[in-house]
C-alpha cells in the first residue's frame, strides 16, 4: 500500500500539486484511521491531507480515479440479449437513463463505444475525440450544451433532460478513459490528467480549458488586488522627515511627540495598455484585459487600446462594472482595428499611437504592450517605441510565446525589447499574474 | 473527543440540523483521530461557520470563537497580563512586612494575573471544547504565526510564566473566504476541506430541513432555480443562506411555484449587486 501511495503522490507532484513530507505522513496516518474498504472514504481522507488548495482538487480527483478506480471495471451483470441488440442503441440508452439502471447503461455504452468510437490500438486521439464520435452517432448532434439564456420555466422543465445528457456524457467519457488504458496507456495517461488551469498555454488552450482559465483569472485577480493594496499600505509612509519633526515639536516645548514622515513618491501608476487582438494572440489579449479590468481599482487610470493593423481606444467600452464578456463582444464588433491588410505591423502601430496619443504619455504612465511581436516582415521602427519609452515611466512588453520562439521567423521582439524596461514571457495565467504584479 | 466511525459523525451532524456529505464527515472524523485542525475554505454562506457550531452542538461541547480581523494581535488572541492587578499587588506588597523583591516578583507573574483570550482559554479548558477561528484570511500573514504553536502542539508559551499544555485536545476549525493565500506553514498543520455550493439534491434537502413547512415541489423548484443562477457568470453567486431567505419569503407569501415573476421579485434577496440583478432579469425577459 505504501508503495502505491508513494507512486500516487509522485504523480501528483509532477502534475503541479505541492505535497510536503509531513503531509505525506498525515496521509499514511489517515489511511490507518479510515482503512481501505470504502474507496470514497479513502479518497476523501487522502484529499483532506494532500490537497491544500481548491484549484488542485480536480487534478487530485482525476489522478486518484486513474490510479485506484479505473483499474477495476465495475462488474456488470446485465448482458444484452441478441434481440435487444437489434433495438436501436439510442432507445436502449434512453430507457436505461430514464429507469436509472446504471448497469444496463454501462453495458449499452460499451456496445456503443465498440461500434462508434473507432478506438483501436495505435489509434487513440484523446478522450474528447472518441467521446464526441460516440455521442454524435447516438444523438445525431454533438454534445448537447443547452444555452443558458432561456427563461426559468423552460429551463426548469428541460432540467431533467440536461442532467441526463450530462450523465451520459460522463459515463461515455469514463468508459473510454478506462478502455484507453489498455489501448494506448502512455497517451491515455498524458491525456487523462487535466492540467492545472493556470498552467495551460494561452496559445494552445482548448475551448473547455478557456472557461476554466477565465475563472482562474478572476480569482487570481482578486488575490493580486489585495496583495497590491497591502503593499501600498505598507509603504504609505515615507522616511522620517527630521527637520519637519523638530519644527513640529516646537509647539510641545521641543519634545517631539508627533513624528512627521515624508510623503512616499510611489503612487498608483497610470496604466496604458496596447493589446494586439489579431487571431494568433486574441485569447492572450483577452485574459490580460480581463486581469487589468479586475485590477482597475489598483491603478489611477487604465486606458486600453487594441490593434490589428490600426489602433483604436476602447477604454470607454471596458469602463464601469459592465460584464466583461459583453465588453469584449462590443470591442470585437465596433473597434476600428482591422484595416486593409489584416496583419499586425508593430512599427506602424507604434508610430500611429505616438502621433495620436503620444502627448498623453507622461512620467506617471506605465505602458504595457501585449503581443507576440510578429511583424509579418514589415519594416521595424524601434524609434517609435524609443520616443514613447522616453516619455513614460516604464515600458513593459508581455509576450505569450515561449522564449525559445522569440526572434525566430518574423518575430522582432529583440529589436523592440531593447527599449523596454522588461520583456516578460507570459505563456499561461500563472506567469501572467506574476508579470502583472511586477508591473504594478 | 473521539468518534468511533465516519457514520457516527454523519448521524451526529444530521441530528444537529447540518446536512453533511461524505467528504465533510470523513474530514471531521479524521480530524478527531489525527488530532489535527480542519481548515474549511469556500465562498461566503456555504456553512463553514455552521459546521463548527453543529459539531459543538452534537458533541455537547462549548464553542469558543476567535473572530479574526486585520489588527488582531497576541493580546487579543492569546493572553494578556492583568496590569492593573499586578500594580495593585505590588503596591499592596509595599505596605506589608515581607519586602523581598523575589517574593513579589514570583507572585506577580502568577496564573491569577493571566487574562486568557480565546486560544489560551481553549487550551486550558477542562470540559470538551470546539475552537472556531473564523475568517483567518483576514489576518496578516505575519500575524498567522501566533496561531502556529497552538495548532501544531496545542500549547502556549508565555515567556514570564512557562509553557501551558492542553489538558485535553480541542477540536479546531479554521474558516477562510479565500481572499488571500494562507501561508504554507498554516496549511501544512491543518486538514483541508473545501465547501463549495451544494448540488441540487443537497440544496433541496437543506431547504426542507430548515423550513419544514415548505412543500417538496416548491423546494425542488427553488433549488433548481438557484443552481441555474449559480451557473451564470455573476459577481457574487447566491449562497445557501440567501436561498433559505428567499424560500422563507415564498412560503410567507403562499406562493406555490417558481415563475418568472416570482423569481424577478426574489432577485434582490438572492443577489447583492445591481449588475447581477440586471443580468439575470435580462436573461429572464429574453424569451418574451
Amino acid at each position: 500500500m505504501l508503495a502505491s501511495l508513494l507512486l500516487f503522490v509522485d504523480e501528483l507532484r509532477r502534475r503541479g500539486v505541492p505535497i510536503s513530507s509531513s503531509e505525506l505522513l498525515d496521509a499514511t496516518a489517515a489511511i490507518d484511521a479510515v482503512g481501505l474498504t470504502v474507496v470514497e472514504t479513502t479518497r476523501d481522507a487522502l484529499r483532506s491531507c494532500l490537497v491544500k488548495n481548491a484549484q488542485h482538487i480536480d487534478v487530485f480527483d482525476a489522478t486518484f480515479n486513474l490510479y485506484f478506480l479505473f483499474a477495476v471495471a465495475p462488474s456488470v451483470d446485465a448482458h444484452l440479449d441478441d434481440d435487444e441488440l437489434d433495438v436501436d442503441l439510442r432507445e436502449l440508452i434512453n430507457n436505461a437513463l430514464d429507469a436509472g439502471d446504471e448497469e444496463l447503461l454501462i453495458e449499452a455504452v460499451r456496445q456503443a463505444i465498440a461500434q462508434y468510437a473507432g478506438m483501436v490500438p495505435g489509434r487513440f486521439f484523446g478522450v474528447d475525440y472518441h467521446a464526441r464520435r460516440v455521442l454524435r452517432s447516438l444523438q445525431g448532434s454533438d454534445a448537447l450544451s443547452i444555452a443558458r439564456d432561456v427563461d426559468i420555466e423552460t429551463s426548469l422543465a428541460s432540467w431533467e433532460g440536461v442532467k441526463k445528457t450530462e450523465h451520459l456524457e460522463a459515463v461515455v467519457a469514463d468508459e473510454i478513459r478506462r478502455q484507453s488504458l489498455t489501448v494506448d496507456s502512455r497517451r491515455a495517461l498524458a491525456d487523462a490528467l487535466p492540467k492545472r488551469p493556470d498552467q495551460i498555454d494561452f496559445l494552445r488552450a482548448q475551448p473547455q480549458e478557456l472557461i476554466e482559465m477565465r475563472k482562474t483569472v478572476t480569482t487570481l485577480g482578486v488575490k493580486l488586488a489585495s496583495r497590491l493594496r497591502r503593499r501600498r499600505r505598507a509603504t504609505n509612509r515615507g522616511r522620517l522627515n527630521v527637520g519637519a519633526t523638530i519644527r513640529h515639536s516646537l509647539s510641545t516645548g521641543g519634545v517631539p511627540f508627533v513624528p512627521v514622515f515624508r510623503k512616499p513618491r510611489r503612487s498608483r501608476p497610470r496604466l496604458v495598455v496596447l493589446a494586439d487582438v489579431s487571431a494568433s494572440v486574441a485569447s492572450f489579449a483577452r485574459f490580460t484585459l480581463q486581469l487589468t479590468h479586475v485590477l482597475s481599482g489598483q491603478f489611477n487610470q487604465v486606458r486600453t487600446f487594441v490593434f490589428v493593423d490600426e489602433i483604436d481606444e476602447v477604454t470607454h467600452l471596458l469602463a464601469g462594472s459592465r460584464d466583461f464578456d459583453d465588453a469584449m463582444a462590443l470591442i470585437n464588433g465596433s473597434a476600428r482595428v482591422a484595416g486593409q491588410v489584416g496583419h499586425s505591423d508593430y512599427g506602424a502601430i507604434l508610430s500611429s499611437f505616438g502621433e495620436r496619443w503620444g502627448s498623453e504619455v507622461d512620467a506617471d504612465t506605465t505602458l504595457l504592450i501585449l503581443g507576440d511581436a510578429r511583424n509579418n516582415y514589415h519594416p521595424v521602427r524601434p524609434a517609435a517605441l524609443a520616443s514613447l519609452a522616453g516619455r513614460a515611466r516604464h515600458v513593459y512588453w508581455l509576450n505569450p510565446e515561449p522564449r525559445s520562439y522569440w526572434d525566430t521567423a518574423d518575430s522582432v521582439i529583440g529589436a523592440y525589447g531593447e527599449h523596454c524596461n522588461a520583456v516578460f514571457e507570459c505563456r499561461n495565467v500563472a506567469m501572467l499574474a506574476r508579470a502583472v504584479e511586477r508591473v504594478s | 473527543m473521539t468518534f468511533s466511525s465516519v457514520d457516527e459523525v454523519m448521524n451526529g451532524l444530521g441530528n444537529a440540523q447540518y446536512l453533511a456529505d461524505d467528504a465533510i464527515a470523513t474530514t471531521v472524523y479524521l480530524s478527531s483521530q489525527l488530532k489535527k485542525p480542519v481548515l474549511v475554505e469556500g465562498p461566503a454562506g456555504t456553512g463553514k461557520t455552521e459546521l463548527a457550531k453543529a459539531v459543538a452542538r452534537f458533541t455537547g461541547s462549548r464553542l469558543i470563537r476567535l473572530q479574526c480581523y486585520e489588527g488582531l494581535d497576541e493580546s487579543k488572541a492569546l493572553y494578556e497580563w492583568d496590569y492593573k492587578r499586578q500594580l495593585l499587588r505590588i503596591q499592596a506588597a509595599g505596605h506589608s512586612d515581607s519586602n523581598s523583591w523575589a517574593a513579589i516578583k514570583s507572585d506577580v507573574f502568577d496564573e491569577e494575573f493571566l487574562l486568557s483570550r480565546p486560544l489560551l482559554e481553549a487550551i486550558r479548558a477542562d470540559d470538551p471544547v470546539v475552537l472556531l477561528i473564523d475568517e483567518v484570511d483576514r489576518v496578516e500573514v505575519e500575524t498567522e504565526a501566533l496561531l502556529l504553536e497552538v495548532l501544531s502542539d496545542y500549547q502556549v508559551s508565555i515567556p514570564e510564566f512557562g509553557t501551558l499544555t492542553a489538558k485535553q485536545v480541542p477540536m479546531v476549525f479554521l474558516t477562510s473566504n479565500n481572499t488571500r493565500d494562507l501561508s504554507e506553514a498554516l496549511k501544512r498543520r491543518c486538514l483541508f476541506l473545501h465547501l463549495g455550493y451544494p448540488s441540487i439534491e443537497r440544496e433541496q434537502q437543506i431547504i426542507r430541513t430548515h423550513i419544514p413547512e415548505i412543500e417538496s415541489e416548491l423546494a425542488a423548484s427553488v433549488a433548481k432555480a438557484v443552481v441555474t443562477i449559480r451557473e451564470m457568470d455573476l459577481q457574487k453567486h447566491p449562497s445557501v443562506s440567501e436561498t433559505l431567505d428567499w424560500a422563507r419569503t415564498l412560503v410567507l407569501m403562499n406562493t406555490t411555484d417558481v415563475t418568472n415573476e416570482s423569481l424577478r421579485e426574489g432577485l434582490p434577496t438572492l443577489l447583492k449587486h445591481q449588475g447581477d440583478i440586471e443580468k439575470v432579469s435580462a436573461t429572464l425577459t429574453f424569451r418574451h
